[in-house]
């Protein structure tokens, strides 16, 4: 049997991300029932499904926002279950979120010192100014070019365009060089030039750093033009896992999530 | 284009060293020189100033910089007052009582801090305020050793008879204890307490362990406030439970809301503010809380970010006008 889409990782067949019989209950509502699967380095992977599906729910689960009801998650061979969110972010696991998240009255350039000083577990040095740290400002300044901001980095956050907060947003995430970022929808609420911008910025970070990037997404043409893989998440199961040609292909697909876009 | 505006919100601080320079040219030179031509009484009531600076400083460090009100502060700098006033009783040791009163409610601040930053801000402020209640009941209970209501009458230092020479040693203690502070804020430490005011969830999410990182805070505003407790003791001579009172804890909330929370000098000018006022209505009328709360009420309708904040809002007025007054010379010319 050919598998096509393992062809395009087959190079390096290292697991990040595993996760096993993942469960969630929230009362008597399963958000996410018995979810199995695992991320492979290097290969972009996409997060489907219609609202409600349990996206946003797997990856609180993942990142430690709260423990999972039963099942197991596993981060580079460890098991991270159950873990705070801090720990599991300190080990190379970072997220975005839906809503952007950033600190609105700090400057471009000090959101991203702020991520820094948490990598480099700076944030117990109290008797040093942070002003005179070169390590940090320069790589601060290294992260600001890399998500285009360098023309805007002392400018206050929260007079930046949603879309430049979005690339603050996924510049905190990525300047602790983790090896796993997980994108929440970071389209979500843009217009099509925004969102084309978020994407050629996605494949330009792609290009230039280590990480591997896991996305959750709405919108099908974003999903579809940038993804390696897709996995589609249906009332908390996992449905379909496949390439996007695969998914585009599958008939359940179709049925219950895509219906009448393709 | 835009310009980025450096605003002092959450702890945004715009300050630079040279405001050292003249704060401790002010204080140094400018205030005793002033002073030695008055009665002590004016150097007394510096001295009191500055104590309660140091006071609004260590709580603003938790409420302007972390965004956690604390409502139960009177607890760290009462437990500094009557700690440094037994130490004084029976060892008569300055050195011995600044350290035992900014150490043991420190130490307070470590057991109490820990179940309060567990919760969230509300229920801080409320739990702050309930173990803050607790330790006013002890001291006004434990008779035998506190003195209860009757309070306890703090042995004079001998070299520090002079008011002029207490006046300069306060100010030296507490110079190099707000320059501490301002270390700390503008440290990584520091920046992370702004991360916190500002997203919470966020900093738990560049990996720092926000309830340890705002308990050390606490433990800092109880050290500082214990310290500020504990040369309150000497300085005032007779102590009572009054200075452990929930209304001891207001104090530093009025001071900061006045002079401005954002601001790293906001709680200063608060300080000042506060007991020159009081000292000044009180000579008129015995309800001076009345004719405070309604000019508190007024500043804080006119500017939330008090005192210091309505100086910058004429600070930005000026300059703006001074471009608009040069472009129109350029343009003359």
């Amino acid at each position: 049997m050919v598998l096509p889409r393992r062809s395009c990782f087959q190079r390096k067949m290292t697991i990040l991300l595993e996760t096993t019989g993942l469960t969630k209950d929230f009362g008597k509502f399963r958000a996410l029932d018995n979810v199995s699967f695992s991320i492979e380095k290097g290969v972009l992977t996409s997060l489907i499904g219609p609202n409600g599906a349990g996206k946003t729910t797997f990856y609180n689960c993942i990142t430690g926002k709260f423990p999972p009801t039963s099942g197991k998650i596993f981060f580079k061979e460890e098991n991270i279950t159950g873990l705070p969110a801090h720990t599991i972010q300190q080990k190379g696991l970072s997220r975005s979120f839906q809503i952007v998240s950033i600190f609105p009255e700090l400057s471009v350039l000090d959101n991203i010192k702020a991520a820094l000083i948490a990598k480099a577990k700076k944030n117990w040095r109290m008797l040093s100014f942070l002003s005179r740290d070169r390590v940090i400002h320069e790589e601060a300044m290294n992260m600001v070019e890399l998500i285009g901001m360098i023309d805007r980095a002392n400018w206050l956050c929260h007079t930046l365009s949603h879309g430049d907060r979005r690339r603050v947003d996924i510049g905190i995430a990525l300047a602790a060089r983790p090896d796993l970022i997980l994108l929440d929808e970071p389209t979500a609420g843009m217009n099509p030039k925004e969102t084309e911008e978020v994407i050629q910025l996605i494949n330009y970070l792609r290009g230039k750093t280590e990480t591997t990037f896991f996305i959750t997404e709405h919108d099908m043409e974003v999903v579809f033009s940038i993804s390696e893989r897709i996995i589609v998440l249906h009332q908390g199961k996992v449905l379909a896992d496949g390439t996007p040609s695969e998914i585009q292909e599958n008939p359940s697909v179709q049925e219950v999530y895509l219906g009448g876009v393709l | 284009m835009k310009k980025a505006i450096h605003s002092p919100a959450c702890g945004e601080v715009k300050d630079s060293l040279y405001s050292w320079g003249f704060v401790i040219a002010v204080t140094t030179v400018a205030i005793p020189l002033i002073f030695s031509q008055f009665p002590p009484y004016y150097i007394k009531l510096a001295s009191s100033i500055m104590i309660m600076i140091l006071y609004g400083v260590s709580f603003n460090l938790l409420y302007g910089y972390t965004g956690y009100l604390s409502f139960g502060q009177a607890a760290y700098f009462g437990s500094g007052v009557y700690v440094s006033a037994l130490i004084l009783r029976s060892t008569s040791s300055l050195p011995l009582a600044l350290l035992g009163g900014s150490i043991a409610p420190a130490l307070l601040a470590i057991v109490f801090g820990y179940f309060c930053v567990k919760r969230s801000k509300l229920y801080f402020a409320m739990l702050t305020l309930a173990f803050a209640q607790l330790i006013y009941t002890l001291i006004f209970k434990w008779r035998s050793l506190t003195g209860g209501d009757d309070g306890i009458v703090v042995p004079r230092i001998p070299y520090l008879h002079n008011p002029l020479t207490f006046y300069f040693f306060i100010l030296a203690l507490v110079l190099v204890s707000v320059f501490i502070h301002w270390v700390i804020v503008h440290s990584p430490f520091g920046h992370m307490l702004k991360s916190i005011c500002q997203n919470q969830e966020r900093t738990e999410f560049i990996g720092v362990p926000v309830e340890k990182q705002v308990l050390v805070a606490f433990i800092i505003a109880g050290f500082f406030g214990g310290l500020a407790g504990a040369i309150y003791a000497p300085f005032i001579g007779v102590i009572s439970p009054k200075l452990v009172h929930w209304t001891m804890s207001l104090t530093p909330v009025i001071m900061v809301v006045f002079g401005g929370a954002k601001h790293f000098w906001g709680p200063a000018i608060g300080a000042i503010v506060y007991i020159v006022l009081k000292d000044i209505i009180t000579l008129y009328t015995d309800n001076w809380l009345l004719v405070f709360g309604l000019m508190l009420l007024i500043i804080v309708l006119i500017s939330p970010r008090g005192v210091m904040g309505v100086l910058e809002n004429i600070g930005t007025y000026i300059k703006k006008n001074i471009t608009k007054a040069n472009l129109m010379k350029e343009r003359i010319n």
